[in-house]
Parts: structure tokens; sequence; C-alpha cells
């Protein structure tokens, strides 16, 4: 999701190419991230990255927030990360 | 590995763009939206996605691998994630209320009428961007809606001046949510009004996670506020040049979008 734009939102299509450990601080504990095809550029931090299921529509699922970039890619949070940020926060 | 790479090969497949139309009421989509497209990821099957890093410790670009830790989603005893995001009251148990935020009632369709809506819509629509007033600094999804307030999650560094130095504190200017898409006729809803908040307190932060470089932000509106298609903050100053090269510590090992 790009959301950099002055006026609207732009959707594109992303391959996920692996799931990595990585860190953004040499402090900071490993997370997983998704690593993209892509890079992403200035602006997109905290995009979303979304899957979809073309059997509902209801379930579309956001998966990743974008992080940075390493090695000329975009990693994104993964999911897991996600869901245990989200659940501190929404009580189950 | 196979299973593994196939399941990623599918998430890739059908992640993102996918063209489903289906209709939904103006006065009803932006809550609908945000309670369908924001929920929990579902925790993945029991495969344990392979290792995708080296044997060794390895720097590589920015971000540092970490090796020696096996890579698996965590919690595995967790029962199977699907637990939205969104609060479960009062939103759901509630008509749609005119002071909700995203609530697009005033949009140029005549009330009741039924349009078709894309699945890019409805991500776009829950999609903002974080506006420095030095220029776009970052970007956010609103992951909760509530009668009078929303939230979103971005990057935590973004918030953090020791990571990127891109901001300070609060700078956050301006939300820009993204409601003028065009509409499937052609025609730009950019006629939309928009809202703005003019009080640094509107702005809260729900919670921070350095490490995981996740924050999650409660805009808040007054209970006049409804439809604020752009949010504005005052009281915040942006800092500018947001670069890796400004990270004093040097510890910051990615390249911060």
């Amino acid at each position: 999701m790009d959301t950099t734009g002055i006026r609207s939102a732009e959707i594109g299509s992303a391959f996920v190419e692996s799931i990595e450990m990585g860190r953004p601080t040499l402090a900071a504990a490993a997370n997983q991230y998704l690593r993209l095809a892509v890079r992403s550029k200035p602006g997109m931090s905290g995009s979303g990255l979304f899957v979809h299921d073309e059997t509902s529509v209801a379930s579309t699922r956001l998966i990743g927030i974008a992080s940075g970039n390493s090695n000329d890619r975009a990693h994104y949070v993964a999911p897991t990360v996600l869901y245990e940020f989200m659940s501190s926060v929404v009580p189950r | 590995m196979k299973t593994f790479v196939a399941s990623i090969t599918m998430i890739a497949t059908v992640c993102m763009v996918a063209v489903l139309i289906f209709d939904v009421r103006p006065s009803e989509w932006t809550r609908a939206d945000v309670e369908s497209v924001f929920r929990l990821p579902n925790k993945p099957s029991n495969e344990t996605p392979a290792p995708a890093v080296s044997d060794s410790d390895e720097q590589f670009g920015d971000l540092q691998r970490t090796s020696k830790e096996p890579i698996r989603w965590r919690s595995p005893a967790q029962p199977e994630h699907n637990i939205e995001w969104t609060s479960p009251s009062p939103l759901r148990t509630q008509r749609p209320s005119r002071n909700l935020p995203l609530d697009d009632s005033a949009s140029t369709e005549s009330p009741g009428h039924s349009i078709q809506w894309t699945l890019e819509r409805r991500i776009a629509a829950a999609s903002v961007r974080l506006e420095s007033a030095d220029g776009i600094v970052g970007s956010g999804v609103i992951v909760t809606v509530r009668p009078h307030s929303f939230e979103i999650l971005t990057a935590d560094h973004l918030l953090s001046p020791t990571a990127s130095g891109r901001l300070s504190g609060w700078n956050v200017t301006h939300l820009v949510l993204n409601q003028d898409q065009s509409e499937p006729n052609g025609t730009n809803n950019s006629t939309v009004p928009g809202m703005k908040w003019t009080t640094s307190r509107s702005l809260a932060v729900v919670r921070r996670d350095t490490a995981a470089d996740l924050s999650l932000l409660r805009v808040s509106s007054s209970a006049a506020a409804d439809r604020p298609i752009a949010i504005s903050i005052s009281g915040l100053e942006a800092r500018s040049n947001p670069s890796i090269e400004s990270n004093p510590t040097g510890s910051l090992v990615g390249q911060q979008v």
C-alpha cells in the first residue's frame, strides 16, 4: 500500500520472497520480517501489506507493516509480530 | 520446505489487489471495511517456515540477521487467530454513527444508493498518510474505529528521534485519509469535505514497541468531528531530512523508510 501520493493511495502487488529474522536496532530482539521483491520508498514506513483471500472479501487481512529496506528489498513486520503487538492492546 | 515455498507463493499471488467488487451502502461501508480488512492475521498453518538465514550471523545490508534463532511462528500453542482488531463494542452493536470517522455519508452519492466499491478502495480508505510540515514522512493503517476516535498502526521509528531522525516526538502534523479515490465510474470523490483537528491532545500513543518497530496511535475527535478526511494536529514540530545518516547512535541497522 503506497500512501505517499498527494491525493490518492496506490495499491500494487508484491511478491514475498522470504521470511527473515531481523532487528531494527542492534540492541533489539530479533523479529520476523517479510522480505518483498521490491524496494519501498521513503514515506511508506508504516504502510500496510495485505493478503487477500479470493474466497471471501471479508477475509482480507493485514499481514505486514513496512519497516525498512535491506539489500534493496522492502521488509515488513511479519504478521506474527503484528498479532503479538495488537494482542497486547486489544483484549482477546 | 516445498510446502512453505508454496504457501509463500500463494500469499504473494493473492497479495493485494484482487478486484473483487461488491455492493456496500455508503453509510455502512466504512466501518464494515475497517472491520473486515483489519483482522488479526490468521496464524499460519502448522508449517514451519524454513530458515532463510545462513549458518552464521550476518550483517546484511541494513537489517541484521540473527541466524541462531530459529525461524518459526511465535506462540505455536495459541489457538487459531481470527480476532478482529476492532473493538467488539460499541461499533458492532450500534447503528453506524454519523460521527464515525470515515463515515462517508457526505460523499457525492445519494444516501442509500448502493454503489460498487472495490477492494482497493476499502484498503485505500483505511490507509493513512502521516505528513509532517516538511512533507511526507510515513504511512499507517487504521486498525480500530470507534465513534469518536480511531487508531492507526504504524512504524515506531517514525516517532523515534533516535531512529531515523525523521520525527521528534509527536510530529505528525497531517493524517490524510485516502478517501479521494476515484469512483468506479471514473468520477472523483475529492469533493468530500475534509475535517481538521487542531489540538495535539487529539493524538495519543496507545502503545509503542521499538523492537518490533510498531506503534499504535489513537486519534480522537470531538463529537462534531465527523468525516475527518484530513486531520491537522498543530503544535508539533517536524524534523527534516529523514535519513539513516542522521542517526546519532549508529545503532540503527535498518534503512527505514
